[in-house]
């Protein structure tokens, strides 16, 4: 276990930029903004380095706390393509488990994984990890982690149950989203920070803002004024403009309000707390506290993160994870989708 | 062509070529006379403009029937202001004839849930009226009619998982010439299982062949239907034409086999917007269409395996 953390934060420095890894990483980078997805280079390399950022010796010691499950499973896993390094932390959790890693890999994301557990290998490390077919998984595996929405997890589902793979063993998370909650004080800094938690990878992730909510009276200005600031940092992904166009039409139609950036390369529209495609974020006024809190508990099971400046995080429910204004794309390696504690799941099957 | 010309010829529609010009000729009507559609200025409209606007080529005083999707509490229903019932008429019975034939049949309708004001409502008393015998008829409890007496062949028609609640409470047999029609999921349900498994259920829970459960699409905002016979791909009447466009670039037709989303151009809907991009995620298979489930916006975000090869 302590050689593969040594070997894992080793190889997540040489990661990092200008890292000793940087052939390895660059031919990576290269293949997958080929690959069929909504990837920029800025912000996969704002991803790589986050992301590799977090994986020290400490936070993995940290992370595992000493927990081992009682005994080793080939563990499958349907990974997503949706941003850059989408199932990272799943694979190592598995590998730091000591179980077997069986990845699927998505068609928009298929090389980033692959070279990480190569740059593991060239350590001197035997891993048992391997990317298969996903016949592959499902005559294998003996447990499974899979996320997406319904139909997809009912069809997941089902070829698990048929497979004689119990309940118990699968991991299925649901489709999420971020929130971001203001209360009218933020400063140039926190508007920066959310204007990263709506447009980083397009706004594509699972933990990306996708509703703002504001106190009546305070208008976006603020807000668009950044997101085109940021967008001058991440430019958008060409397809950006085209994901959006109908929407845009779509709220000039119907007469309601909205304003997006040169371009079409965000959108932001006012209106009721439902979360639109990636690149348009809702605005969601709220007259008081009491009002914003009932609106985001009716929503709470759809949320993967809650944003907010860090002076108003005690003035929400104790039972809300928020976070500070910009942590929506830098999770930390412990993190819980959907609430749930990977390892755990891992050492309890 | 007038528009009034097209109420009366719209279901004999034959050629690609002939529907083209119905197309264009409602279009350029629907722009001049709805205000959301002019303003628009793209072909398909987001179905949830049916929520959110008045989607009419006319005073909505002057709707003979106003359709309301059904609700899940506090969302907002979609509503279709219907000009002419007799064109859904017309619409509903052209695909059920194409199908079916013409009758006569018993027509059982199991829609618990299902308010008066609902188009599958409307579609059913149509339906039994025009091609059922005395013994057709609404039920709401999970238990079936009579089965003994049927003096014509079954059509069972229930939404999903009303039907899957149903074959549960049984078990039933049905005649062996029984077809079920199971009409799409309800919102106010979570979808557990696939429409694969759901066929396989209702086959065994209702005593019947797979191949004798049959499926319809249509919803709300749509005055046209599709309908599988048996199997999963439902094929829609030449007056209604589905394409599978990208959820990321709706201008985009995806290839036969390639999953998208459902943009739909139905001629019924010559009175309000006939070119409707939907929430629903299908593929393209030769003259018909698979509907994978539902894929609103939010569906892009986060992972969808859907929109992937499994």
């Amino acid at each position: 276990m302590n050689s593969l953390i040594a070997a894992l934060s080793k190889v997540a420095h040489g990661w990092c930029e200008s890292g000793s890894q940087q052939s390895r990483v660059d031919d990576a980078v290269r293949a997958t903004l080929e690959a069929p997805n909504q990837f920029t280079y800025e912000a996969m390399a704002f991803a790589i380095d986050q992301q590799m950022s977090e994986i020290t010796e400490s936070a993995l010691h940290e992370w595992i706390q000493g927990r081992r499950p009682k005994k080793p499973h080939i563990v499958g896993v349907i990974n997503a393509g949706n941003i850059p390094f989408a199932g990272l932390q799943d694979l190592l959790a598995i590998l730091l488990c000591g179980h077997t890693y069986l990845g699927v890999l998505s068609r928009k994301s298929p090389y980033l994984l692959p070279a990480f557990v190569d740059s593991i290998r060239s350590e001197g490390l035997n891993l048992d990890a391997d990317f298969v077919e996903p016949d592959e998984v499902w005559e294998r595996a003996e447990s499974v982690i899979a996320t997406g929405g319904d139909e997809a997890i009912a069809q997941i589902r089902s070829l698990a149950s048929a497979k004689g793979i119990p309940s118990q063993r699968c991991l299925f998370r649901s489709n999420r989203f971020g929130v971001a909650i203001l209360d009218g004080y933020e400063t140039a800094n926190d508007w920066e920070n959310l204007a990263l938690d709506v447009l980083l990878h397009e706004g594509m992730g699972c933990r990306n803002v996708a509703l703002i909510f504001a106190p009546e009276g305070l208008e976006p200005d603020d807000c668009l004024h950044h997101l085109a600031k940021i967008r001058s940092l991440f430019p958008p992904h060409p397809s950006t403009p085209g994901r959006l166009t109908i929407p845009q039409a779509y709220l000039a139609a119907i007469n309601q309000a909205h304003a997006y950036g040169d371009g079409l390369e965000f959108l932001i529209s006012k209106g009721e707390p439902e979360a639109q495609v990636p690149g348009h974020v809702r605005w969601v006024g709220y007259k008081d506290f009491d009002e914003m809190i009932v609106l985001v508990e009716g929503l709470y099971k759809e949320i993967q993160c809650i944003v907010a400046r860090e002076s108003i995080h005690t003035m929400l429910p104790k039972g809300w994870s928020v976070q500070p204004l910009g942590m929506t794309q830098r999770p930390a390696l412990d993190w819980q989708p959907d609430g749930v504690d990977t390892i755990d799941f891992l050492c309890n099957l | 062509m007038t528009i009034e010309e097209i109420e009366t010829l719209f279901t004999r529609v034959e050629s690609a070529e002939e529907f083209a010009f119905i197309e264009q000729t409602i279009e350029s009507y629907q722009r001049s006379y709805c205000e959301v559609y002019r303003r628009f200025r793209q072909k398909y409209l987001p179905v949830s403009a049916f929520k959110h606007a008045e989607i009419t080529t006319f005073p909505v005083s002057e709707a003979e029937r106003i359709f309301l999707s059904s609700s899940t509490g506090s969302d907002l229903q979609s509503r279709h202001f219907v000009r002419q019932v007799s064109v859904y008429e017309a619409s509903v019975c052209g695909a059920f004839e194409a199908v079916f034939g013409n009758g006569s049949f018993t027509i059982w309708a199991h829609l618990p849930g299902y308010a008066s004001e609902s188009s599958l409502v409307c579609m059913m008393e149509i339906l039994m009226r025009k091609y059922g015998d005395e013994g057709s008829r609404f039920f709401l409890k999970n238990e079936l009619p009579e089965i003994s007496r049927l003096s014509s062949p079954l059509l069972l028609f229930g939404a999903a998982f009303g039907l899957l609640n149903l074959s549960e409470a049984g078990p039933w047999k049905l005649p062996e010439r029984a077809r079920i029609v199971e009409t799409g999921g309800m919102k106010t349900y979570r979808r557990e299982v696939t429409r694969s498994e759901l066929h396989t259920r209702l086959a065994k829970g209702f005593g019947i062949t797979n191949d004798r459960v049959w499926s319809e699409y249509g919803m709300c905002e749509l005055l046209s239907q599709a309908y599988a016979q048996g199997g999963m791909v439902y094929v829609p009447p030449p007056w209604m034409r589905v394409r599978v466009v990208n959820p990321n670039d709706p201008g985009q037709i995806m290839q036969e086999g390639e999953p998208g989303l459902l943009a739909i151009t139905d001629l019924a809907n010559m009175y309000t917007v006939s070119s409707i991009l939907t929430e629903d995620l299908g593929v393209r298979r030769g003259k018909g269409f698979e509907v994978l489930g539902r894929f609103p916006g939010s569906a892009l975000r986060g992972c969808n395996f859907l929109i992937e090869d499994l």
